[in-house]
């Protein structure tokens, strides 16, 4: 098999080149040689990180193309099996979704200056790799210590990175709430994970799933359930996602990529491969919990998206919402494969996997060029930029097929999930057990509510954003934007644009993890119908869909009409003019404002957003003679006012209480002593 | 270094069994007596009885170092300390007697509640008599019990001291009891900290009565943060 073989060394290129390229970002420039190489430095680090990346992409089509490779084993001197890091069926889609994300995130970095990289742009470089290189392991790591390890590995490294502008209070303050919360999951995870692991004597995969297997289901369960919960955390549901729109915009633009493109999706494997893909799961209940937190997930993803001001933020929350949809299509499918459905299981999982690569390219696009635009024009706000599609039209392209596809437009890479999503959920309401029948309606219109909010939000960030006039001098001025770093971004929306017009290709490249999960029972060929073109939800088809016939069809009715203009009347004459605005002379603060387009929204939402609003007149003198206004408004987040302030008081009163065992009084604590002697003799046996 | 024979002879002696009794009544006279003078008197009685006990064991089990910890008991515990104490005593002003937490009754009541549990989950955590010292065992950790009651129940700083240097007898019968004593050096240690503790315990009495105008230790409380 000499595939396999460059395919083993494919995997070693990609761990020793992403290691390789954080060394070489890491060292310091040779001042003393000249300029020239200092300069090479940072380009090596990079072109090493970027080739590594393809090559971690290769190994992951390779193996949804069916080719197995040995694992990589490493004797890292520790009991328990050596460390190993293969890529197996399950891991494969995820291997190539980093790939992917990973280059066009290090394609996307700023080349260094002529001078040499500053201390500041070598850590950065350093960082991003090595963060690379840890949700590598992540992914491929077959040793549960090993991949622990990098899971925490790849927690302090990006938070190092969403601190990185150090200067900001802000981004401190996000990082402190991501590590608080991410230690927390990571606590539960590791406990779980390592209690399993003392139960097999082994780390490895597989002896923890004969373990598992062993175990009564009363000490099951609640192992199961505490991985899960430490792994939700990473994937971001509520209540514990507060500090994913907090981190993730902090980060420079291809970190922010890497975060929610690839991170987000570390959580969605984990529940895969520990809360899934072992005998005897998933447990009861599993299912059904994931798909209403999934569904309020998404709803408050897409709500806070739409009343976001700021720009990254904006998409932070989308990626809330995304990984809502991904818990709901999850949890369906765990809930139908408890059932023995597993022909309409495989339709939930294939959306959930289809939909995890989907998002992930479409929200690395949208972070990249978002991230771009709003660096160029200056600021984040929306209500301070406007104009950028004309003033950067290549970046702007890409960001608006990033915008597209989030909308879930067909087409594009997040439409056919979403629609798998929906086919799944209408058939479980009519063939799903029992609770799964009373849960479905609400997770379809909560489904149906958040795509269409996370639209709106959408549009507002291109209408407000890209489109119109600048608002501001800064907007009117943004600098260009690097070539390369333009072209990295259409080739990632080209990619995008492949992802949702090859879907039936892509879902039955899907098959092979499909399988892993459901088992041969399975038959992946089953979701897509005439020829390979279209998809259809089995088992009983009732619908059907096909993204090549569409754009065909598309295509032509588009090229009709111009067709027959052209033959009819020729090309119409173009007349250019100022706009008229009833004598006025038009100002950029005539246009709509990100604030008034939403308006309504906030309205109908009045009641779950709690608006804070507040109306100040600026006056000289008298106060019936305002001379300005001052308007300020922002939206509390509703899971720290419902969940973490309550947590906190609680935690407050409760040392309160403890406290007052601690009177001060040295007559209570000897009582206490005495207390405790006697009862430790009395119960003592 | 224990001989079958004396295994055999020692239960037959009601000598340590007796001297066994004069340490815990003299424990329990200390919860029974208000005036701090007492308490001391108290003391002094508790340490000669520990003296004599471990003399006996000395004698009994021909083990010297037991006899050298004896004759050390003797010396600090029996005169050494006391003096001490009735020395801070005499160097207090405060005469009057602060009122216990515990009245003197329900304090004799509830030692003799501890005393009753101490003696029967001695028997359940131990068996019965396995060491020639078995009746020392619950009557040791009887008057752990009583002497931080004491503690507990008193709020003159110095009567609490009384408590506290009870307590540290009762240890070291205990330790007599399971282990026929520790290491000659340990025992050394343990007597020279007490001694010093016991100095400086009173010196601390005597700045307590200098900032609280009374020897009152319910005063402390005001010192919290």
């Amino acid at each position: 098999m000499p595939l396999a073989v460059i395919d083993g060394a494919l995997l070693a290129a990609a761990v020793w080149g992403l290691g390789l390229a954080a060394l070489l970002a890491a060292l310091p420039s040779p001042r003393a040689r000249g300029g020239s190489l200092a300069a090479l430095l940072p380009s090596a680090a990079r072109g090493t990180a970027i080739v590594a990346s393809l090559a971690l992409a290769a190994v992951g089509a390779l193996r949804l193309a069916g080719l197995e490779t040995p694992p990589l084993t490493w004797d890292a001197g520790l009991p328990g099996g050596r460390f190993a890091l293969g890529v197996d069926a399950l891991a494969a889609p995820f291997v190539l979704l980093l790939g992917v994300v990973a280059a066009i995130s290090f394609a996307a970095r700023p080349a260094a200056a002529p001078g040499g990289a500053s201390r500041g742009e070598r850590a950065g470089m350093a960082l991003h790799a090595a963060f690379a290189l840890a949700l590598a392991a992540v992914f491929t790591a077959r040793h549960a210590l090993l991949f622990l390890l990098a899971w925490e590995g790849m927690t302090l490294l990006s938070a190092a990175l969403v601190a990185s502008d150090t200067r900001s209070a802000r981004a401190r303050s996000a990082c402190f709430v991501y590590l608080a919360i991410s230690h927390v999951g990571a606590a539960l995870l590791g406990f779980g994970l390592l209690s399993l692991a003392a139960r097999a004597g082994s780390f490895d995969f597989a002896d923890l799933a004969a373990a598992l297997a062993r175990l009564p289901a009363a000490e099951a369960s609640p192992l199961v359930w505490l991985i899960s919960a430490g792994l939700v955390v990473k994937l971001g549901l509520v209540p514990v996602h507060v500090w994913l729109p907090l981190a993730h915009p902090e980060a420079p633009g291809p970190i922010s990529a890497l975060l929610s493109g690839a991170m987000v999706k570390a959580g969605l494997y984990g529940l895969l491969r520990f809360a899934w893909q072992m005998p005897g799961l998933p447990i009861a209940g599993w299912g059904m919990t994931l798909v209403a937190l999934g569904t309020i997930t998404a709803l408050i993803g897409a709500l806070y998206a739409v009343v976001e001001p700021d720009a990254k933020r904006l998409l932070a929350h989308s990626t809330v919402k995304h990984a809502g949809l991904l818990a709901l299509a999850l949890g369906l499918a765990g809930a139908l494969a408890r059932n023995g459905q597993t022909a309409l299981a495989g339709v939930a999982l294939a959306a959930c996997l289809y939909h995890a690569v989907g998002h992930g390219l479409s929200k690395a696009l949208a972070f990249l060029s978002v991230a771009e635009a709003t660096h160029a024009g200056g600021s984040r706000d929306l209500e301070r930029l406007g104009g950028l599609a004309r003033r950067l039209p290549r970046l702007s392209a890409g960001a608006l097929v990033a915008v597209l596809s989030l909308s879930g437009l067909p087409l594009l890479s997040c439409f056919a999930g979403e629609w798998l999503m929906f086919q799944a959920l209408i058939r479980g309401y009519s063939e799903g057990p029992p609770p799964l029948r009373l849960l479905a309606p609400f997770a379809g219109a909560g489904l149906a509510l958040a795509t269409a909010l996370a639209a709106a939000a959408m549009v507002k960030l291109y209408g407000i954003g890209f489109l119109g006039r600048p608002r501001t001098p800064a907007a009117a001025a943004a600098r260009p934007v690097a070539p390369g770093i333009e072209n990295a971004l259409l080739l990632l929306g080209g990619l995008v644009a492949a992802w949702g017009l090859l879907a039936t290709w892509a879902m039955t490249a899907l098959g092979a993890p499909l399988g892993a999960m459901l088992g041969p029972a399975f038959d992946p060929t089953a979701l897509v119908t005439a020829g390979g073109l279209a998809l259809a939800p089995p088992p009983a088809t009732s619908a059907s869909i096909s993204p090549l016939a569409i754009a065909l069809l598309l295509a032509v009715f588009l090229a009709v009409p111009f067709a027959w203009a052209r033959a009819s009347g020729g090309r119409a004459e173009v007349r250019r003019a100022p706009s008229w605005a009833c004598g006025i002379r038009l100002d950029p603060r005539m246009q709509y404002s990100a604030l008034g387009l939403t308006k309504p929204l906030r309205l109908i939402f009045g009641r779950l957003l709690q608006v804070e609003r507040e109306v100040e007149v600026l006056s000289q003198g008298s106060p019936y003679f305002g001379r300005a206004l001052r308007f300020r408004s922002g939206i509390p987040p509703l899971a720290e006012r419902m969940f973490y302030q309550p947590l906190v008081q609680a935690v407050l009163w409760a040392s309160d209480q403890a406290r007052r065992l601690q009177a001060g009084n040295l007559h209570l604590y000897l009582g206490y002593l005495l207390a405790t002697l006697v009862a430790l003799l009395v119960w003592a046996r | 270094m224990t001989g079958a024979p004396l295994i055999d002879w020692l239960p037959r002696s009601n000598a340590i069994n007796l001297l066994a009794g004069v340490f815990l009544l003299s424990a329990l006279y200390a919860v029974t007596q208000r005036r701090t003078a007492a308490c001391i008197t108290a003391y002094t009685w508790n340490s000669l009885s520990l003296a004599a006990i471990a003399m006996l064991v000395a004698l009994l089990t021909g083990a010297r170092h037991i006899g050298v910890a004896a004759a050390l008991v003797l010396v600090s515990k029996g005169f050494l300390i006391p003096r001490l104490l009735r020395r801070a005593l005499a160097r207090s002003r405060s005469r009057a007697e602060a009122e216990p937490y515990v009245s003197i009754q329900l304090s004799a009541l509830l030692c003799g509640a501890l005393v009753v549990i101490a003696f029967s989950q001695t028997r359940v955590l131990f068996g019965e008599g396995v060491s020639i010292l078995a009746s020392c065992l619950p009557v040791s950790i009887a008057t752990t019990l009583v002497g931080l009651f004491l503690m507990v129940s008193r709020k003159q700083a110095l009567a609490m001291v009384v408590g506290l240097v009870i307590l540290e007898n009762a240890i070291f019968l205990a330790a007599v009891s399971l282990t026929y004593g520790m290491p000659l050096v340990v025992e050394m240690g343990v007597l020279l900290d007490l001694l010093v503790g016991t100095a400086l315990l009173g010196m601390m009495v005597g700045r307590i009565e200098e900032s609280f105008a009374t020897d009152d230790a319910t005063r402390l409380t005001s010192l919290r943060g």
